[in-house]
């Protein structure tokens, strides 16, 4: 019998190594092609380390997350490790010193080991949230660590087991010393310890089951998906969407080590859950990450692992069916890919990669978002994403000229397609075309002519945004981002900046170097071309924040502060800058920078509660590609976090401008304000800020 | 496709009700819009109207609001030429309704 449980033994440890090995060797062959950070991102190796150090030994994010979570698994995993340690006297001889010397905390430690699991299994029935994440496996598997550790401490203060017998050292072994009087408390091992009460958030709303399954955006028509290369409509036949879909993920599963990583990692802790500000929100449960993520996770299951070919229900794993595919459809498009979950996950599992995988899966199948698709269609038939050709914007920059003369009497330049300027511009087009982004798109300008920097917008790289990304679609993500290195190669610049753009910085900070050889990394001809003519003394590409702190530093701008005195203002993070790139040489620099230039260029400003900015940041709700129009109801609720924040900034200093450096936040904050109470013109941009304190004179 | 019936003709729209052809529109079909969105169409309306279809004519694509918001002002006097004005004549914005009434496509991208 001793005999039969060591080879059973043996072999479990055998299953789980040789599988682990299988997993890891499987992630190692998967290609990443874009670096996906979780912020803040270090910036050297060793900063890289030390994350992951304090992720791995303390379970930093986590404890951001949850702290119950947080409290029962720090409880159980440092049980577990000393426990471990304990042990290793069965396997030494000589025992070693500090062996020797943990054996009476390794008794409690086996307390605690088993206290954390029943916490943290108590929590998967008592928190409406972890219930409804739960699968049979989850409960399996606490059930299986608290049985070891039960019996465990049951073979010690129960029923003493001679493990020497068990062992095939036995004469080595020795014998750990009994402490009866400890006898009377192994009933605090059960699983039927109760956590504690848990604490009551105003925000995280009660479950609302299917709260939002009845909005659904607009599916893109023929012409709309054809023009992208993509499928114009799903086949009449179930079946071969159903294998189209099951192949375009096994694709991706190959190109995306990201992908694999994040499919398999999560352990439904539920740290994410309440971290959604959709969930927060609307209270669909399909709305927290953890539950966005396993509308796929459950296919991905089904088809590609082996517990869930032999045991689907087991480990929640279910067929693709045409029910499914809608699902993904809706919440896959409730998403802004804002990536605050990821802040709280301990395994840093990132829930826009797999909105993105997601939505690339049913663009494969012909199922695709009007709003986003028929935008990336006019980048590539006209150049941005309002579809406003060359002459359309010239003569809006003439207008600008006209109005920036008669406001301040000097002759700012707006110059468009200008050879042999040393900046290129690029910015979202709605910086051309609407309120209050064109305010910023004038603040450009001041700074440039204030500096006496010659600069240019161009007609072919009218835009910053990047809506490739958005769809997840690398082939569209990369023919969008050649039409900056093209236009850069065209006009010969020797800089290249962005504008107020969230996701554009992270397009150009992050993936740019890869997608064109802007920054360094790409070798085909173009790309060292490219490196060549750009200047080396710059950051390349830069951020317009970056651009105008530099040269607030060189006592190269000049500005009247009490210009803005009319204003109390605030900042608000923008999610793709926030946590998905970096200003300046430091960790953090994108959240200094754009305040350090509001302070200077105004005298009033307030910070909204730092739960809600900084790397914690809320979206707006209409980030992307969800700033549409019939998705009003889930940009609205969405809202709601920011919202809260901004009120009461509002309320306690009287906050009546909230700046922001993205063109979403300003559309969404602009329609989605005066559902709140507030007025539309609230929100604005940083430049817009500068535009009105700086002082022109010097340099005429 | 949803569609505007009217005097036996047959105006394709989206779903969002803008028309699908740009050469469809004409004033009957206008008004039709307008009652749709429950805009009472003044002749300052049309004026807006008007100027959105030249502009589209020119530059194949709506004006920025402050390039119509300049030349509402220049038309109709400097009092009108802000954006509140427009707001109060087209309530859901005067680049996506008055584009609608006018017949345009609707400006989509982060605005």
């Amino acid at each position: 019998m001793s005999l039969f449980f060591a080879i059973l033994f043996y072999a479990a440890s055998a299953i789980l190594v040789a599988g682990l090995a299988y997993k890891i060797a499987g992630y190692a062959r998967t290609p990443a092609p874009l670096s996906i950070p979780t912020t803040p991102g270090p910036t050297s190796t060793a900063g890289v380390v030390f994350r992951m150090f304090r992720e791995v030994v303390f379970f930093e994010s986590l404890f951001k997350g949850n702290l119950w979570i947080w409290m029962f698994g720090a409880m159980f995993h440092f049980g577990l490790a000393l426990v471990l340690l304990r042990h290793l006297r069965y396997f030494i001889e000589p025992v070693w010193f500090w062996v020797a010397i943990l054996q009476p905390f390794g008794l409690y430690a086996g307390f605690a080991m088993a206290a954390g699991l029943g916490g943290l299994w108590a929590r998967r029935f008592l928190v409406e949230r972890i219930r409804y994440i739960s699968t049979p496996s989850d409960h399996l598997m606490l059930a299986l660590l608290l049985v070891i550790a039960v019996t465990g401490l049951a073979m010690k203060f129960l029923m003493h087991t001679d493990i020497v017998a068990v062992t095939l050292r036995a004469k080595h072994a020795i014998s750990p010393p009994g402490r009866p009087n400890w006898r009377r408390r192994t009933d605090m091992a059960g699983p039927e310890i109760k956590a504690p009460a848990f604490r009551e958030y105003p925000t995280i709303p009660a479950l609302q089951p299917d709260a939002m399954a009845g909005l659904k955006c607009y599916v893109a028509n023929e012409k709309i998906q054809e023009a992208l290369g993509f499928p114009g409509k799903m086949a009449d036949n179930w079946q071969e969407t159903h294998d189209k879909a099951i192949g375009r993920m096994g694709e991706l599963l190959e190109k995306y080590r990201s992908l694999r990583v994040f499919l398999d990692a999560c352990v439904h802790c539920g740290s994410c859950t309440d971290k959604c500000h959709y969930f927060i929100g609307t209270g669909d449960p399909k709305n927290m990450p953890v539950a966005r993520q396993e509308l796929m996770r459950s296919v991905y299951r089904r088809y590609f692992t082996t517990a869930g070919k032999l045991f689907p229900s087991l480990v929640g794993a279910r067929d693709l069916t045409p029910e499914v595919l809608d699902e993904w459809y809706k919440y896959y498009w409730q998403c802004s890919e804002c990536r605050r979950c990821s802040v709280f996950c301990p395994y840093g599992i990132d829930t826009a990669e797999i909105t993105m995988a997601g939505r690339e899966i049913l663009d494969a199948v012909g199922y695709g978002q009007k709003y986003s698709n028929e935008i990336i269609g006019k980048v590539h038939r006209i150049g941005n994403n309002l579809g406003l050709p060359g002459p359309a914007l010239q003569d809006t920059l003439n207008g600008l000229e006209e109005d920036v003369k008669d406001d301040t009497g000097f002759d700012v330049k707006y110059p468009l397609d200008v050879q042999g300027a040393e900046v290129l511009l690029v910015t979202p087009s709605a910086d051309f075309f609407a309120e209050p982004h064109i305010e910023s798109t004038i603040g450009y300008g001041k700074v440039f002519h204030a500096a006496g920097i010659s600069w240019t917008f161009s007609s072919k790289a009218s835009e910053a945004g990047n809506f490739g990304m958005f769809i997840g679609n690398y082939e569209q993500l990369r023919k969008v981002a050649l039409r900056v290195r093209e236009a850069a190669l065209e006009l010969g610049v020797k800089r290249i900046v962005v504008g107020e753009c969230g996701h554009a910085w992270r397009v150009a900070y992050a993936f740019w170097n890869t997608l064109t050889g802007i920054g360094a990394g790409a070798s085909d001809p173009f790309a060292v071309e490219l490196q060549k003519q750009l200047d080396p003394r710059y950051k390349q590409p830069s951020h317009i924040c970056e651009v105008t702190w530099d040269l607030i530093q060189q006592g190269r701008l000049k500005f009247d502060k009490s210009a803005n005195d009319h204003r109390i203002i605030t900042f608000h993070d923008s999610c793709n800058v926030a946590r998905a790139s970096r200003m300046g040489d430091h960790p953090g620099g994108q959240f200094e920078i754009p305040r350090n230039i509001v302070r200077a260029v105004a005298n009033r400003f307030h910070d909204m509660a730092p739960e809600t900015i900084g790397e914690q940041t809320f979206c707006c709700g209409g980030g992307g590609g969800v700033l549409t129009d019939e998705l009003m109801d889930l940009r609205v609720k969405g809202a709601l976090p920011r919202m809260e924040a901004l009120k009461r900034v509002v309320d306690d200093h009287g906050v009546n401008f909230m700046a922001t450096i993205c063109a979403i936040c300003k559309a969404q904050f602009s329609k989605v304000l005066p559902y709140y109470g507030f007025k539309s013109g609230l929100v604005g941009g940083v430049h817009q800020l500068v535009s009105t304190a700086i002082q022109l004179g010097n340099e005429q | 496709m949803a569609a505007i019936e009217l005097n036996g003709k047959t105006y394709e729209t989206d779903e969002e009700g803008y028309l699908v052809n740009l050469a469809d529109w004409d004033e009957d079909v206008a008004a039709v819009l307008a009652e749709q969105e429950n805009v009472q169409m003044s002749n300052n309306h049309w004026e807006v109207v008007n100027f959105l279809r030249e502009y589209y004519n020119e530059f194949q694509i709506a004006p920025a609001v402050r390039v119509l918001t300049k030349a509402i002002g220049k038309k109709l006097g400097p009092e009108k030429g802000n954006s509140q004005y427009l707001y109060e004549l087209f309530p859901y914005g005067p680049a996506k309704q008055a584009c609608k009434i006018a017949g345009l496509p609707k400006p989509t991208g982060c605005i």
